[in-house]
């Protein structure tokens, strides 16, 4: 066994999105935060099923996704590694976008929005924004 | 072309003439390496072909092939847990797994085993398990034997939530590991619904619909909007609620999405559909289909 | 796609065979327990039993007591005594082991097999790697050698021990409880009793009845051979006016013959009435001689082999039985 996988994936079947996009985001969301790095190892489907009790070709179909899009590669008998970061420099790295955001949250703040107005209205934004990014 | 784990062809089985058909005239196909969910209500005759399968009972007319020869031939590459959990009562748990690699001497894996029936008391007879345990150490012989096809007739029923997620993890780790095909039975589909990908819903004796669940669902639309002809698709439950339409439809050509609002089914409103409108007509995927002729022997 | 090769059937049979064996393992301790015992049991009777008559020997009275001493009457009586109840025993372990293939029979139809349908274990017996039919051959295997084996050890046991016990009571070859256990026909039982236990524990499935109906069965079985045995090899006959009754024949009927050489019934003149009466009544039927059908001793092993001979045949009919509707129920 190689060592350890650098992540692990948590299952919501409630949520309405399908399990193996579930795996997709959370690994992207990974590889934002930095979390997941390249030559990282991804867990094998046996380690994943295990703890999600998901099905195996759910996984290897997530993964085989996440290979198209170039972030990560299989490589025979070794496993499933991360080839390239994904915006992290964006997201860690660039202090001056996070500052105009905060900004931003301050003033829908004092113009008297809740947590809930401002997370509407910035989703809103966000859709507006990335329509017919979505994954089909 | 991969192997078909299991083929029926004409399937039929009865109990003695009085008690009528709890199979008829079944044709299916499950490809191998699939995770399947075998649903259906109680008495729909799931567990009568899960017993054909494993190769307990004759069938009465038709065929059924296993791993791509009889039953009785795939026998030592298919494990068979039978819903009660038959164990011999007299022996321990210790026993009961040395009794495994003594019936299965060429495939025998006692860490396999050992991965479920590890937490059970060793030294305890079987007749004072409880029924968890007692699934845990069917499932642990199932396991053990190493098997190429696992047919599982309500394996979960038994067990509690933190147990049932864990022995489903060991299934389909074991599947990813060594591409076993499982099938599991259940009249509750939210308990296999994630880890299955393929479908079989018995209703009545026959099989209703086969084949990828994705696909399956994919197939079908709920329709709502103003009442009016659904045709050309075939209509599998619909509602009228005043002017309102409601419809469970199965495609057959392009929704005119401008008439109509379109949503994708849930699994669980599929089956729930088709369950309550025994009239609709069978869905099988092309990986469904029993390739062979029916044998006219 | 691997296809297994089948195993030699030794060793596909070995597994099955010790996991009856562990599965039944209480009742077979108990079993071999009571074998034991009866064994030490006869060996130890049959030595008290030699010690007794040498006592008696000793003594010097005469088994009649006829010399009318008081003493003697007493010490012969007291060995009399002793011998016919060691006599009881032996014919009781011997009556013991005449109906065993009925309680063999009983215990391979309902705990064996019937037991594995009425709790389902069947279905997990058979689907592990061995077939139906390995399951039901190990199962059938292992305590048909060990009831056998020690069948046979308790038959020579108690032929030894009861020919040390002959005088003054012996035991003729042809009386129920010796000719049952003696030769090929002890064996040949147990065996109809086994086949049939299984062809009941297969077509009833529950324990309870399959038991009880496979005990009446092979009751049955035993008892009809025992009626019927003298009829398995013809009899010899002999004619005279009076007749010379031989020691260690096996007396099967004797009457009256007239002057045209008729059998008439034997009952034909009453021995009740006077001797005249009867002397009367034979000249009346024009009785000349006497006949008696018999089998020699020599007969035993005719009767034994032919008896053994329908015995197996039932055996065998029952067992092919067994297979096929186990092979038609299973796919």
């Amino acid at each position: 066994m190689a060592e350890s996988a650098a992540v692990e994936f948590r299952i919501d079947r409630r949520s309405g999105v399908a399990t193996y996009l579930q795996i997709v985001q959370q690994t992207k969301q990974a590889l934002r935060l930095g979390v997941l790095e390249p030559g990282d190892r991804l867990p094998t489907a046996r380690e994943v099923v295990e703890a999600t009790a998901i099905n195996p070709n759910t996984v290897l179909k997530a993964y085989r996704e996440l290979e198209r899009e170039g972030l990560v590669e299989a490589r025979r008998g070794l496993g499933t590694f991360v080839r390239r970061t994904l915006g992290s420099a964006a997201v860690t790295t660039d202090p001056p976008l996070r500052a105009e955001l905060s900004e931003w949250t301050r003033r829908a703040r004092a113009a008297g929005l809740d947590r809930d107005d401002v997370s509407a209205l910035f989703t809103d934004v966000l859709n507006s924004t990335f329509k017919g990014d979505q994954h089909s | 072309m991969t192997g078909a784990a299991i083929e029926a062809n004409g399937l039929g089985m009865t109990y003695g003439r009085k008690r009528g058909w709890a199979l008829r005239d079944c044709s299916f196909r499950l490809p191998t390496g699939r995770i399947c969910a075998l649903v259906g209500p109680n008495g729909a005759g799931k567990s009568t072909l899960l017993s054909l399968a494993a190769g307990l009972l004759r069938p009465a007319e038709g065929s059924v092939r296993v791993l791509g020869s009889t039953p009785a031939e795939a026998r030592p590459r298919i494990a068979y847990v039978s819903q009660d959990k038959p164990l011999y009562p007299q022996l321990t748990v210790a026993d009961t797994l040395w009794a495994g690699a003594q019936l299965n001497p060429a495939s025998w894996d006692r860490a396999a085993a050992d991965r479920i029936a590890g937490v059970l008391p060793q030294d305890a007879k079987v007749r004072t398990l409880s029924g968890g345990q007692r699934t845990r150490l069917a499932l642990a012989l199932a396991l053990g034997k190493r098997p190429e096809l696992m047919l599982l007739d309500e394996p979960m029923a038994d067990l509690d939530p933190l147990a049932r997620h864990q022995l489903m993890g060991v299934l389909m780790a074991e599947a990813a590991e060594h591409g076993t095909t499982i099938v599991m039975s259940s009249h509750i589909l939210t308990e296999l619904e994630g880890a299955c990908d393929y479908l079989l819903l018995v209703d009545g004796g026959r099989v209703r619909l086969g084949g990828e669940s994705d696909d399956i669902v994919a197939a079908h639309s709920v329709l709502t909007g103003q009442a009016r002809d659904l045709a050309p698709h075939t209509v599998v439950e619909s509602r009228t609620t005043g002017r309102q339409l409601t419809a469970l439809v199965r495609r057959e050509g392009p929704v005119d999405d401008t008439a109509w609002d379109v949503k994708e089914p849930s699994l669980e409103e599929l089956l729930l559909a088709h369950l309550r409108s025994p009239e609709a007509p069978a869905l099988l995927t092309p990986s469904a289909h029993a390739r062979e002729e029916v044998a006219t022997a | 796609m691997s296809v297994l090769t089948p195993a030699p059937a030794r060793d596909s049979l070995r597994g099955p065979a010790r996991v009856v064996l562990r599965q039944h393992r209480l009742l077979l301790r108990i079993a071999g327990g009571l074998a034991l015992a009866t064994l030490i049991g006869l060996v130890a009777l049959a030595l008290r039993s030699s010690h007794v008559a040498e006592v008696f020997e000793a003594s010097g009275c005469p088994v009649d007591g006829s010399d009318g001493n008081r003493p003697c009457m007493q010490t012969a009586r007291n060995y009399l005594d002793s011998m016919s109840f060691y006599r009881s025993i032996f014919q009781g372990v011997a009556a013991f082991l005449t109906v065993l293939p009925a309680l063999f029979s009983a215990f391979v139809a309902g705990p064996l097999i019937a037991r594995e349908f009425e709790t389902g274990t069947f279905r997990l017996s058979w689907t592990q790697s061995v077939s139906p039919t390995r399951w039901l051959t190990a199962k059938l295997a292992v305590p048909t050698v060990l009831v056998l084996a020690g069948t046979a050890v308790l038959a020579s046991a108690l032929r030894w021990t009861s020919s040390r016990t002959a005088n003054p009571y012996p035991a003729e070859w042809h009386s129920w409880p010796l000719f049952a256990t003696t030769g090929t026909v002890p064996f040949a039982s147990l065996l109809s009793g086994l086949c049939l236990g299984t062809l009941a524990g297969l077509l009833i499935r529950r324990t309870v009845p399959a038991l009880a109906v496979s005990a009446f069965a092979t009751g049955a079985v035993i008892t009809a051979s025992a009626y019927f045995r003298r009829e398995l090899w013809p009899t010899r006959t002999i004619t005279g006016r009076s007749l010379d009754v031989r020691s260690n024949i096996w007396w099967v009927e004797s009457g009256p013959v007239n002057s045209s050489g008729e059998r008439l019934p034997p009952d034909l003149c009453s021995p009740a009435g006077s001797h005249g009466e009867w002397l009367r009544c034979m000249a009346d039927h024009d009785v000349t001689s006497q006949y008696l059908d018999y089998h020699p001793a020599s007969h035993f092993w005719p009767i034994q082999l032919v008896e053994t001979g329908i015995l197996l045949a039932l055996a065998a009919l029952a067992l092919a039985l067994a297979f096929r509707v186990l092979r038609r129920r299973t796919g």
